[in-house]
C-alpha cells in the first residue's frame, strides 16, 4: 500500500482542478460556450479510465458485462463529444476565410472583447 | 491480481499528472478562438493516451471484450458526431452527457459490488466504497435528468415544464431515501467483506442498490422535468457540471488521478456555466435545486399591468402587407449605415439561418454595416445561437455578447430582431413584478429604428408584454414565419439595387 496514492491526495486533485477550473472557464467568451460545453462534456467521458480498472478489478462476469457496457458508453460520450466539438470548431470562420495567424490576431481583439 | 508493483506503477502516476496538466493547458486554449482546435486535439489526445496507458497499467490490453466495446462505442460516436445537425446540437450534448453518467454509475456499481479484488487501489476500504457510492448517487440522476432533457429538446415530451402533485414531498421522499440508502450500502459492503469471502453475488446488496438506483433516478427525472423548453440551457449546464462531479468522485474510488483531475475541472465549467445563465435569465441556483414550486412559476400575463398592452389597438393600422408601421421600412433600411441583428431561438424554429445570411450580404453590398447581438441565452444551451449562426457562414468576428454590444445601439440606424422576444423586452428594466425584472436585456430601443419579425405580438416565454410592438414611431413589426419577413426585408433592399 505504501507506494499507493493517498485517497487525501485525491480529494486534494480534486479541489484544486476544480479551482484551476474555475479560473481557465471564467474567462472564455460566450462565443466559445457551446463547443466549451461539449468538449468539457467529451473529457467526462474519461470515465473510462474507471471503467478499465473496474474491469481489471473486478472478479465476477456480471462485473465485468458491466464494465464493458461502461466502456462502450464512455467511449460514445468521449469520441461523439470530440467530434461534435471539432466539427463546430471548424465551422468558426472570419470574413476572409484562412488569414495569416497576426491578421486574424487583430480581428480577434474587434470581436471578444 | 496485483497493478504496476514498482516502476509500472510510479510510471502510471507521473503520466496522470502530466496527462492532467496537458488537459488543463488543452481547456486553456480551447476558451481562445483560433486555438480552440488545437486545444481540443490536445484534449482528445490526452484522452487516447490515457485509455492506452490504462491498458497497459491494469494488464488488460490483451482482452477481446474491451477492445470489442471500444470499437463499437467509437463506431457510434464518430456516427453520431457526423451525423448530427447544429440544431440539434443541445439534445446531442445533453444525450452524450447522460451516457457519461451512465458510465460512471456502471462504474461505480462493479466498485461498489463487483467483488475487487484488493489490491485495486484498496477496493475495499470504507472510504472507497463510500467514494464508488456517491459517484453513484450522482451518476444516476446525471444520466435520467439527461435522458429527458434530451427528449424534451428533441420534441419527444412536451416542452412545457411538467410540475406534477406534491412535487416538493416526492423530490424529499427520494432524497431522503436516497441519503438513507446512500449511508447503508458501503457500510453493509464493508461489514459483509470482513466476515465473508468476496466471492458470490449478494443479493440484499444488489436489491439495496436496484432501490438506490430507482430513488436517485427518480430524483433526476422530478428534477428535470419541471424545467421546460426555453429554460433547457440552466438544465443542461447543471447536468454537465454533475457528470463531471460524478468522474471526479469515480476517480478517487478508482485510484485514477487523472479522472480526478478532468471531474473536478467539469465540475467546475458546468457551474459557472450554469451561474452565467442563472444570471441571464433571472433565476436563482436555489430555485433549480429545491423544488419549491413549478420551476420559473410565471405569474399570467395580466398580472405585469403596468404594462398590459391593447394589442388590438395596434393592430389595426397594418397595411396590404400585414405590418403595422408608422413609417417607411423599405426607406430606412435602405439608407442604414449600421446595422445590428438579434437573432432569437424562433429563428433557429424556422430554419431561417441562411436567410439570415443572404440579408446580411444584401445589407453589406449596400452598404451597411452589420453586426449581430447575441443574448447569453438565445438558444437552448449556452452559446448555441453563435454556433448555428458560425454554421450559416457568417463570420464570427460579427458575432457580439450582450456587454460589448449594448452601448452601441444608440449609434445604430436600424435593429433587426428576428425571433426574438424576452431578450429584448424594455420590461425588464421597469416592470416590477414579473419574472423577467432586473433579467439584462438588449437595449434595442436606444437604435433609431426597429424592425421586428417574430411569429406573432404575443407575450414571449416568460409571458410578459412586451412594449416594443407599441412603439409604433420606431418600431415595425412583421408577423409571420421568420423565412417570409426576411424575403421581404430582402426584396426591400433589391428593389433600391
Amino acid at each position: 500500500m505504501e507506494n499507493e496514492i493517498s485517497k487525501l491526495t485525491l480529494v486534494l486533485i480534486f479541489c484544486v482542478s476544480a479551482i484551476i477550473g474555475y479560473f481557465i472557464i471564467s474567462g472564455v467568451p460566450s462565443l466559445l460556450h457551446t463547443p466549451l460545453m461539449s468538449g468539457m462534456n467529451a473529457l467526462s467521458g474519461i470515465t473510462i479510465l474507471g471503467a478499465l480498472a473496474a474491469f481489471a478489478g473486478t472478479v465476477r462476469s456480471g462485473g465485468r458485462i458491466l464494465a464493458c457496457t461502461a466502456v462502450l458508453a464512455a467511449t460514445v460520450n468521449i469520441v461523439g463529444g470530440f467530434g461534435v466539438t471539432g466539427r463546430m470548431l471548424r465551422m468558426f470562420k472570419n470574413t476572409r476565410g484562412n488569414m495569416s495567424r497576426a491578421g486574424k490576431k487583430a480581428e480577434i481583439t474587434n470581436s471578444t472583447e | 491480481m496485483i497493478f504496476g508493483s514498482g516502476n509500472l506503477q510510479s510510471i502510471y502516476y507521473v503520466s496522470g499528472g502530466v496527462l492532467s496538466l496537458s488537459v488543463v493547458a488543452g481547456i486553456y486554449l480551447s476558451g481562445k478562438v483560433l486555438h480552440a482546435k488545437t486545444g481540443n486535439m490536445i484534449n482528445s489526445g490526452a484522452a487516447l493516451i490515457a485509455v492506452i496507458l490504462s491498458l497497459a497499467y491494469y494488464g488488460i490490453i490483451t482482452s477481446y471484450e474491451i477492445w470489442i466495446s471500444l470499437a463499437a462505442g467509437s463506431l457510434l460516436g464518430l456516427m453520431g458526431a457526423i451525423k448530427i445537425r447544429m440544431t440539434e446540437m443541445p439534445q446531442g450534448v445533453a444525450f452524450l452527457n447522460g451516457i457519461g453518467g451512465l458510465a460512471s454509475s456502471f462504474v461505480s456499481w462493479v466498485f461498489i459490488s463487483g467483488g475487487m479484488s484488493g489490491a485495486l487501489s484498496g477496493g475495499t476500504d470504507l472510504f472507497t466504497l463510500y467514494a464508488a457510492c456517491a459517484a453513484f448517487c450522482v451518476g444516476v440522476p446525471t444520466f435520467t435528468g439527461s435522458m429527458i432533457a434530451a427528449a424534451r429538446l428533441h420534441k419527444l415530451i412536451p416542452q412545457k415544464q411538467l410540475f406534477i402533485k406534491a412535487h416538493k414531498q416526492l423530490s424529499a421522499l427520494m432524497y431522503l431515501l436516497t441519503g438513507i440508502l446512500f449511508t447503508a450500502i458501503p457500510y453493509y459492503v464493508f461489514t459483509l467483506k470482513q466476515t465473508t469471502a468476496a466471492a458470490g453475488a449478494d443479493l440484499p446488496l444488489i436489491l439495496m442498490l436496484a432501490a438506490l438506483s430507482v430513488t436517485c433516478g427518480m430524483a433526476g427525472i422530478l428534477f428535470a422535468i419541471r424545467i421546460g423548453g426555453a429554460d433547457m440551457p440552466l438544465c443542461i449546464s447543471f447536468l454537465n457540471s454533475l457528470s463531471g462531479v460524478s468522474g471526479g468522485i469515480a476517480g478517487i474510488a478508482a485510484g485514477n488521478i487523472l479522472l480526478t483531475a478532468v471531474g473536478g475541472i467539469v465540475g467546475a465549467s458546468g457551474l459557472i456555466l450554469t451561474r452565467s445563465m442563472c444570471v441571464a435569465m433571472n433565476r436563482r441556483l436555489k430555485e433549480i435545486l429545491i423544488p419549491s414550486g413549478p420551476f420559473a412559476s410565471l405569474p399570467a400575463p395580466a398580472s405585469g399591468s403596468n404594462v398590459s398592452g391593447d394589442m388590438e389597438n395596434s393592430s389595426g393600422s397594418r397595411d396590404a402587407q400585414g405590418i403595422i408601421s408608422s413609417f417607411d421600412p423599405a426607406a430606412v433600411i435602405r439608407v442604414a449605415k449600421k446595422v445590428i441583428i438579434v437573432p432569437g431561438y424562433g429563428m433557429a424554429q424556422a430554419q431561417a439561418q441562411s436567410l439570415v445570411r443572404e440579408l446580411l450580404d444584401k445589407l453589406e453590398q449596400n452598404g451597411a454595416e452589420v453586426i449581430f447581438a447575441i443574448h447569453p441565452v438565445a438558444g437552448r444551451m449556452p452559446g448555441h445561437m453563435n454556433v448555428l449562426l458560425c454554421d450559416a457562414d457568417i463570420p464570427y468576428e460579427k458575432l457580439r455578447d450582450m456587454e460589448s454590444i449594448n452601448p452601441e445601439f444608440k449609434n445604430c440606424d436600424v435593429v433587426i430582431i428576428i425571433g426574438a422576444n424576452d431578450v429584448v423586452n424594455p420590461s425588464a428594466n421597469t416592470a416590477k413584478g414579473t419574472p423577467i425584472y432586473g433579467m439584462p436585456v438588449l437595449e434595442v430601443t436606444a437604435a433609431k429604428h426597429i424592425l421586428i419579425c417574430n411569429y406573432d405580438s404575443k407575450p414571449g416565454y416568460a409571458g410578459v408584454d412586451n412594449p416594443l410592438y407599441r412603439m409604433t414611431d420606431k418600431a415595425v413589426l412583421f408577423e409571420g414565419d421568420a423565412k417570409e419577413s426576411i424575403g421581404k426585408l430582402i426584396r426591400m433592399l433589391d428593389v433600391n439595387n
